[in-house]
């Protein structure tokens, strides 16, 4: 059965600062393999915080880790970028980005680096070109100069599944190498599925890499997410090795989850059969009508995390309607399209695409 | 009990006036039945059908009437509201048959004619709605850009910018099925913190979906120096 989901409407008009905000707890676990045998499992704890505006974004994550065997380790990194735009389908900016890892409390190793980068993007197909300079200190103690070029790849094959392709060469004191991969991600409201792989060429070659990743979100508020992979040798000093891991992130109250779940969404059954997914938080009854049923309210299923769903006949087009909230008001989902409905009140407006 | 005498009292009434009166003629839609079990009266539900027949025999659509119709009982609107707005939307289907047949559409079909009065009530003007028409070639691409002109009014993008945005669209080739995304596309936007005037901008540009900024949760370049962090990946390693 071919599925699709459409996200309809769902930004507001006037959306507040903190709704491009995302914040989380993760709690979990991981096992790894490293390719000089040794092993380790290890629980974790670690936070994020981020901003999203219209010309800069942030994102930071603290990660505590420790072992079976007794060992912590710490892992705090930040990422931001300004941008300006150039055009309706270009902009230029500036990313900067640190990471530091420590073993035990004592300093494993760190970097640093920066650079401008280009962003392109035309209706389904998007891409980057990035330039960086930086430094690194390796975990024996060295450090080395970094200059990075990376271009990327985005296109959307589907309303759900789309695809990355990345090409990077980095120097790193005196080493050379080229990697290049894709990603596959298949995306709903209530389910990320994405799949990796990775080659390098150069002085740091390794056996391929490849991730899985799984994020399943039974509410607004919990995310699961299961990964597992084989990852290369880097340029800070530590081998390559593979992992699998689980847990549980927990949205901050008052943000949006990593991928906002939208107020409405519309998932495609078949080629007239649609699912109506809503959100209406702390109603007791919630029915739907519109113009495809002579407005008369039909009541709809109740789903997890205050959403409520049912299925409809309808083919591409715009429908008006409207919610019968507890068998005695009318009104319209938030944060969506709507129309006066010269009565006082209003129609919403369903998109099928 | 009330509520269900009332409407019972309602159909006796209004069947016997009903037997008495003509009958709602060929291919009118009798809208009455409907009202009356909706708790309209049977006065308003005559004069409700009234404005279905006299709409028909100007060789209008009927279906916008009776939908709005059943919406007013639906939504307990009172009786001098409805026929208000039943009114004006006759008003409105006339202007917008009158506007596709300006736009060399000659017999315009039903679904055309409607989503143009809803376009003329989001205060689209009769030169969009000719404009829309023209740049979508077939009919039912017009009725498409019509309705998703009327969604992005809705949204807060003006009129004009709406509907040069689907004529762009429309005239770079864009398929009815791609012209259905752009509300949602125009809604994704804002949720991301753009203003309703930069998303016009970009309508404009004929570029929605272009990419602003990175997103920070997406891994950089695997394999590359620059580590991006995924919380559960790379995992803590042991020096």
């Amino acid at each position: 059965m071919r599925t699709v989901t459409l996200l309809v409407l769902a930004g507001g008009l006037a959306a507040s600062p903190l709704a491009a905000q995302n914040a989380s707890i993760f709690l979990g676990g991981v096992h790894a393999r490293y390719a000089d045998s040794v092993t380790g499992t290890a629980g974790l704890l670690s936070a994020r915080i981020g901003h999203t505006g219209r010309r800069a974004a942030t994102l930071f994550d603290a990660n505590f880790s420790r072992f079976a065997t007794g060992e912590a380790a710490v892992q705090v990194a930040g990422q931001g970028v300004l941008t300006w735009p150039l055009s309706g389908a270009a902009s230029v900016g500036i990313i900067g980005l640190g990471s530091v890892s420590t073993f035990d409390g004592g300093t494993q190793s760190g970097i640093l680096a920066g650079g401008p980068v280009l962003l392109i993007g035309v209706r389904r197909v998007g891409g980057s070109i990035r330039l960086g300079g930086g430094g690194v200190r390796r975990v024996d103690g060295s450090e080395l100069s970094l200059f990075t070029a990376e271009a990327r790849f985005d296109t959307r094959i589907t309303r759900n599944l789309t695809f990355t392709a990345q090409t990077a060469g980095t120097r790193a004191g005196s080493l050379r190498f080229a990697d290049l991969g894709g990603v596959l991600t298949y995306e709903r409201p209530v389910l990320r599925v994405e799949a990796g792989i990775g080659a390098r060429a150069g002085d740091l070659p390794d056996n391929p890499e490849w991730r899985v990743r799984l994020e399943i979100r039974p509410t607004g508020g919990t995310v699961l997410e299961a990964a597992a992979g084989a990852y290369p040798r880097d340029v800070s000093g530590f081998t390559s090795g593979g992992f699998a891991s689980v847990g549980l992130r927990f949205m901050v109250p008052g943000r949006i989850p990593l991928v906002t779940r939208r107020t409405v969404a519309v998932q495609r059954l078949g080629r007239a059969t649609v699912k109506v997914s809503i959100a209406v938080p702390d109603a007791r009854a919630v029915a739907i009508a519109g113009e495809w049923n002579g407005w008369t309210p039909a009541p709809l299923a109740r789903d997890a995390g205050g959403r409520w769903s049912v299925e409809l006949a309808l083919s591409p087009g715009v429908y008006r309607f409207a919610l019968l909230v507890n068998g005695d008001r009318w009104t319209v989902p938030d944060e969506i399209a709507a129309v006066p409905d010269e009565f006082g009140g209003k129609a919403a407006l369903l998109v099928i695409p | 009990m009330k509520r269900t005498a009332r409407i019972l009292i309602g159909l006796l009434v209004f069947g016997a006036a009903t037997a008495l009166a003509q009958g709602a003629g060929d291919g009118v839609p009798d809208v009455r039945v409907q009202l009356v079990a909706r708790g309209a009266s049977a006065e308003l539900a005559n004069q409700v059908q009234q404005i279905v027949t006299e709409t028909a025999s100007q060789g209008l659509p009927t279906g916008p009437i009776v939908d709005k119709a059943l919406e007013g009982s639906a939504k307990r609107a009172p009786a001098d509201r409805l026929l208000t707005a039943l009114i004006d939307l006759r008003t409105r289907l006339g202007s917008a048959r009158q506007a596709a047949v300006e736009a060399q559409v000659q017999s315009p079909p039903a679904s055309l004619v409607s989503a143009a009065a809803q376009a003329l009530g989001r205060g689209m003007t009769p030169e969009d709605v000719r404009t829309l028409i023209r740049s979508a070639g077939p009919v039912e691409a017009a009725t498409t850009g019509l309705m998703v002109a009327s969604s992005l009014a809705a949204q807060g993008i003006g009129r004009a910018a709406a509907t040069r945005a689907v004529e762009r669209a429309f005239k770079s080739g864009r398929g009815s099925s791609e012209v259905l995304e752009l509300p949602s596309v125009a809604a994704s936007l804002i949720a991301r913190g753009m203003t309703v005037a930069e998303v016009t901008t970009r309508m404009l540009a004929g570029s929605p979906l272009a990419v602003e900024r990175p997103d920070l949760t997406d891994r950089p370049a695997q394999g590359a120096a620059i580590l991006g962090t995924q919380g559960t990946e790379p995992p803590p390693r042991k020096p």
